[in-house]
């Protein structure tokens, strides 16, 4: 159980910016999650931390005790990486012992209690039947769920866990991401969790850090980071499907929409005065999640403007519909049981009161 | 491999009845099948004929050596030559000091030659100096350093004593061990010691309970290697031990060079008798021999 800090580390593969400045404090026993898409650095970071990248500048601190310099043996942090790993000439059940045999956790632990704590691991993570077989024996997903038992035998200061159930099919990852967020939380160990679903990211972290080519972009909770994104690559990042962004004309009491058929959506007065006081003289973009899009009868006179139906992707309650207008493509999440036709004609209604406005030069959020 | 398959496709070619030019039969007589086969038999041949003409020659009368050439024997066969081979020099005597100095050498090669090697890929012990050099002893001639590892081995009192041999050997084979071996290591993913680094084992654990398992085909063949090598092993052999308490194998064989002349039947014998324990060790561990040269690989 620890605190586990990061202070402006840097690290560079040659040219190649890896990590640029990340800060961040994880609290004690808190599951952070590192949302990112690949080549964002969040296995850096965590080679960073777990001690098997050395960074160029900055510090790592576990409890304030600085151990940039310490060898990954002594950090008692467990890493599950994202290749596996596992060693090929143990079978699962040697695998999922080896670190509880180390020299150090030897002498905590009896043979009988290590043996315990394995079969407990392999139970809760369906390998029970697999322990006698060979890493080379085992699929792909099988292979990521040793690769996660082997972490969590440990009761080390932190977990690192780069995206630990990727590999999984979607049944089994489904149950396993509310069965590690039950396991973090009864054990109360503090927790490094990459991954670049932002779902899972949403739906475990107790805080969530948004990467992009190695900077932070937003620390926030699950819900900051989806209601309140702070520029415009978090607000397209989060969110599925991403936010539709507009470039708008602000007008008052009411912004147009620049494209080939321009039109006006009226926006809420508060969201008005929040503008005119702090937008100045910027170029405007303004974001909509589409579920917040309702599609309408095309001759509906509340809908903001029309587009033909070009998509219609099912996904079981809720469809995601996207309608092209000249030249541009508009997707709205709305229930199944009211589905347009394909190649019709429907009209859009935005809920204005669901608007995000950006700074179209800084990316930044206005509110 | 390449060659296999071109070889395939050629006589798939040739049975398809593909329109048959001069290049086409020229190609099939230097690279097809029978081709092949008389290269192969060629190189059996290069190897297996002195053996069988040894093996031959050991069971013949002394008086037909001397006198005539053939390979077969003419005469009857007989046992004398083995007989005396055994009788007049103490050949026993020899072959176990030529194992005892080829085991245990190995040994200390291996226990050597692993860590350095895992020392100088992972951690660039010695910068690239350290490696460059350990080859450079490798390529020297042996004789060049003969007088003074002579006069090394008297300083510490250890000439014709097997200790003496024992380090000598294991010294010369350094090399090409740290040289094999080099290989297996590389073939290693780095990540499977930074997973037990992270796991709780310092890098001479990992090194003990993760790396040298995986390499272990490897280390094999290189001792395989390595005891062939101190086995027949003549020079070192030759300047250090002068008495039947340390002389090797190969330097037994020259005592049947005596004062009426080379006992050519006595020395075939003693000559297959030290031959054979070599090749029942490469026999036996050919398998893993093969698997150990070739596949380097750890497939997770």
């Amino acid at each position: 159980m620890a605190q586990v800090e990061l202070r402006t580390i840097t690290k560079k593969y040659g040219k190649v910016t890896a990590l640029d400045q990340v800060s961040f404090v994880i609290p004690d026993g808190k599951l952070f999650v590192l949302l990112g898409a690949s080549g964002a650095g969040k296995s850096t970071t965590i080679g960073v931390i777990s001690g098997i990248v050395t960074h160029d500048s900055g510090g790592i601190f576990l409890d304030g005790r600085d151990i940039s310099q310490a060898f990954p043996q002594n950090r008692d942090i467990a890493t599950a990486f994202e290749s596996y790993s596992l060693y090929p000439h143990f079978t699962v059940f040697q695998n999922l012992l080896f670190p509880l045999e180390s020299p150090e956790r030897k002498k905590q632990m009896l043979k009988p209690d290590r043996e315990k704590r394995v079969k407990e691991v392999a139970d809760m993570l369906g390998l029970g039947e697999l322990l006698k077989r060979y890493p080379r024996e085992l699929s792909g997903g099988q292979k990521q769920r040793v690769a996660l038992g082997r972490t969590l035998v440990r009761r080390p200061k932190a977990y690192m866990l780069d995206e630990p159930i990727a590999h999984l099919d979607a049944k089994l990852r489904h149950h396993m991401r509310s069965e590690l967020k039950k396991i973090q939380t009864e054990l109360g160990i503090t927790t490094l969790y990459a991954t670049p679903d932002q779902l899972e990211a949403l739906s475990m972290g107790d805080i969530v850090a948004v990467l992009n080519k190695g900077v932070v972009e937003q620390i926030g909770m699950p819900d900051e980071i989806y209601y309140n994104p702070v520029n415009l690559f978090v607000a397209s990042f989060v969110g599925d499907p991403p936010m539709n962004l507009f470039s708008v004309d602000y007008q008052g009491d009411h912004v147009i929409v620049e494209c080939d058929t321009p039109y006006s959506i009226p926006i809420l007065p508060e969201d008005q005065k929040m503008l005119t006081e702090k937008m100045g003289d910027c170029r405007l973009k303004v974001g909509v999640r589409p579920v917040n899009i309702q599609l309408t009868a095309s001759d509906d006179p509340k809908a903001h403007t029309q587009g033909e139906v070009i998509l219609i992707d099912t996904l079981g309650q809720t469809s995601i519909v996207t309608v092209r207008l000249k030249s541009e493509e508009i997707k709205a999440k709305i229930p199944s049981d009211h589905l347009p036709k394909l190649h019709s004609t429907v009209g859009l209604q935005f809920d204005s009161q669901r608007f995000y406005y950006f700074d179209a030069a800084t990316t930044r959020s206005i509110c | 491999m390449l060659e296999a398959k071109s070889t395939n496709s050629l006589e798939s070619a040739f049975e398809a009845n593909e329109k048959k030019t001069l290049a086409f039969y020229l190609k099939w007589v230097f690279f097809g099948r029978p081709a092949r086969i008389i290269l192969l038999i060629i190189f059996l041949l290069a190897i297996i004929l002195p053996i069988f003409y040894i093996a031959m020659t050991s069971l013949k009368e002394p008086i037909e050596i001397r006198t005539s050439g053939a390979l077969l024997p003419r005469g009857e066969i007989t046992t004398v030559n083995w007989v005396k081979a055994f009788a007049n020099v103490p050949l026993l005597r020899y072959l176990l000091n030529s194992t005892v100095v080829a085991l245990v050498s190995t040994i200390l090669v291996l226990i050597v030659a692993v860590p350095t090697t895992y020392s100088i890929i992972r951690f660039n012990t010695g910068g690239w100096f350290f490696p460059a050099w350990i080859l450079g002893t490798y390529v020297m001639p042996p004789i060049v350093v003969s007088i003074p590892i002579f006069a090394m081995v008297k300083m510490v009192q250890l000439q014709n004593t097997l200790a003496g041999l024992i380090l000598v050997h294991t010294m010369a084979n350094l090399p090409i061990a740290v040289w094999l071996i080099d290989s297996y290591i590389r073939a290693i993913p780095k990540e499977l010691e930074q997973a037990a680094w992270i796991d709780g084992y310092s890098k001479f654990e990992t090194l003990a309970r993760v790396v040298v398992p995986l390499i272990r085909p490897g280390v094999l063949a290189t001792g395989v290697i390595t005891l062939i090598l101190s086995w027949n092993e003549f020079l070192f052999a030759l300047i250090l031990t002068y008495g039947v308490k340390s002389n090797t194998f190969p330097i037994g064989i020259s005592r049947y060079i005596g004062e009426h002349g080379l006992q050519f039947g006595e020395m075939s014998a003693a000559a297959l008798a030290g031959i054979v324990p070599i090749y029942i060790l490469v026999f036996l561990s050919s398998r893993n021999l093969v698997e150990g040269l070739t596949r380097g690989g750890v497939k997770g």
